[in-house]
């Protein structure tokens, strides 16, 4: 780079540029505007976008792991099983036990009892255990108790031993069971 | 570059770079965006003036103003040029009118070849020919190393060489007169030589 260039072009930014006179100092802005109320309010909403980000990306992460949960949920459940041909859903004709069970949806709900109809009274007792309310058809088993012992008629106790939420109320009293 | 030392956060030291500084500053950012300087110099004052308690003194004040002044520069230069995309798609179809006769260069003209080069390359042409800065202080001002001024001034000047004789090719197509440049003396239309 020739060192004529570089002083023709030192004297010439001179004349291309020339240094303009100082105005008024009362017409910088930055007295105007300083960081009065106005200042210090857009300075606050300069870190609203920041604010934003932060809230979106943890709302999206909560979506995401949300998402992520509910998937796994549904690769890992177990295939709800047809009812075999000796369940009282099959022979009730309901393609599964989730037709006849009523709103569960688990199909281990009835695992410990008949569904949909109360074990037969043994004889002895009635076992005429009522369902609570909440106790619904196929929720639980209940069990009127073998009556006391023979000659005694008693309560049967009608204490529904449910998986589910009710208790059966008590039951009515046992006739005695026969003594041979 | 001025010496002097001036108080981080005192308005008092603040408006003294002002008074100090303005005209220097004034004249490396017109030779960026041209007739938008003085908005963008203010604008740069107002940012300085927000930032002036955080101001560490590592490096000159003049030097830190230059480097925001620059940015801001190159923000406007930016929509400059979106500005005349702009235009020029409002122009489609239009048949273009003749240039403004006041715009016309008649002679070398060093501040419309300057804003031809990148902001960073006319800015380190201004700082280092007209204002004296010492490769240091162009670094911080440009936010490069200062082993990369040098270089980056070896190219700045290359370009310029070549937007001047281009400058010089279109105008002495106008007119032919004859001018004294330091690209080759005597230069005419399809003859500039090299420098």
């Amino acid at each position: 780079m020739p060192d004529e260039f570089d002083r023709w072009l030192t004297s010439q930014l001179q004349s291309a540029l020339p240094e303009e006179s100082q105005p008024p100092h009362e017409t910088a802005r930055y007295l105007r505007r300083g960081p009065g109320r106005w200042g210090q309010l857009v300075r606050r909403l300069r870190l609203a976008p920041r604010v934003g980000v932060i809230v979106v990306g943890l709302v999206g992460a909560a979506l995401l792991a949300g998402g992520a949960t509910a998937a796994v949920h549904l690769i890992t459940a177990p295939a709800r099983p047809a009812p075999s041909p000796s369940h009282p859903a099959a022979a009730a004709g309901c393609p599964t036990a989730r037709d006849c069970s009523g709103p569960s949806p688990s199909p281990d709900r009835h695992r410990g009892g008949s569904i949909g109809s109360p074990s037969p009274p043994r004889p002895g007792g009635s076992a005429a255990s009522r369902l609570s309310p909440s106790n619904t058809p196929g929720s639980g088993h209940r069990h009127g108790r073998p009556s006391s012992p023979p000659g005694k008629g008693s309560g049967a106790n009608g204490k529904g031993n449910s998986s589910g939420n009710g208790t059966g109320s008590g039951g009515a009293p046992g006739h005695p069971t026969p003594t041979p | 570059m001025a010496a002097e030392e001036y108080q981080p956060g005192s308005a008092a030291d603040f408006d003294r770079l002002y008074r100090d500084e303005r005209s220097r500053l004034l004249q490396t950012v017109r030779a960026i965006v041209g007739d938008d300087a003085e908005d963008c110099v203010q604008d740069a004052f107002v940012q300085a003036f927000r930032n002036w308690t955080s101001y560490r003194p590592e490096a000159p004040a003049a030097a830190w103003l230059h480097r925001i002044a620059i940015n801001r520069a190159v923000s406007v230069r930016r929509r400059q040029k979106l500005r005349g995309v702009a235009e020029s798609i409002r122009r489609l179809g239009r048949p273009e009118s003749p240039p403004d006769p006041g715009n016309v260069a008649t002679s070398l003209d060093l501040g419309r070849a300057l804003r031809k080069l990148p902001p960073r390359q006319a800015a380190v042409i201004v700082l280092r020919h007209l204002h004296g800065y010492s490769n240091r202080e162009i670094g911080f001002a440009l936010g490069i190393p200062e082993r990369t001024v040098a270089s980056r001034l070896v190219a700045a000047k290359a370009k310029l060489m070549i937007e001047l004789e281009l400058d010089l090719a279109t105008s002495t197509g106008r007119d032919s007169t004859p001018r004294q440049t330091p690209l080759g003396s005597e230069s005419r239309t399809g003859q500039v030589q090299d420098a």
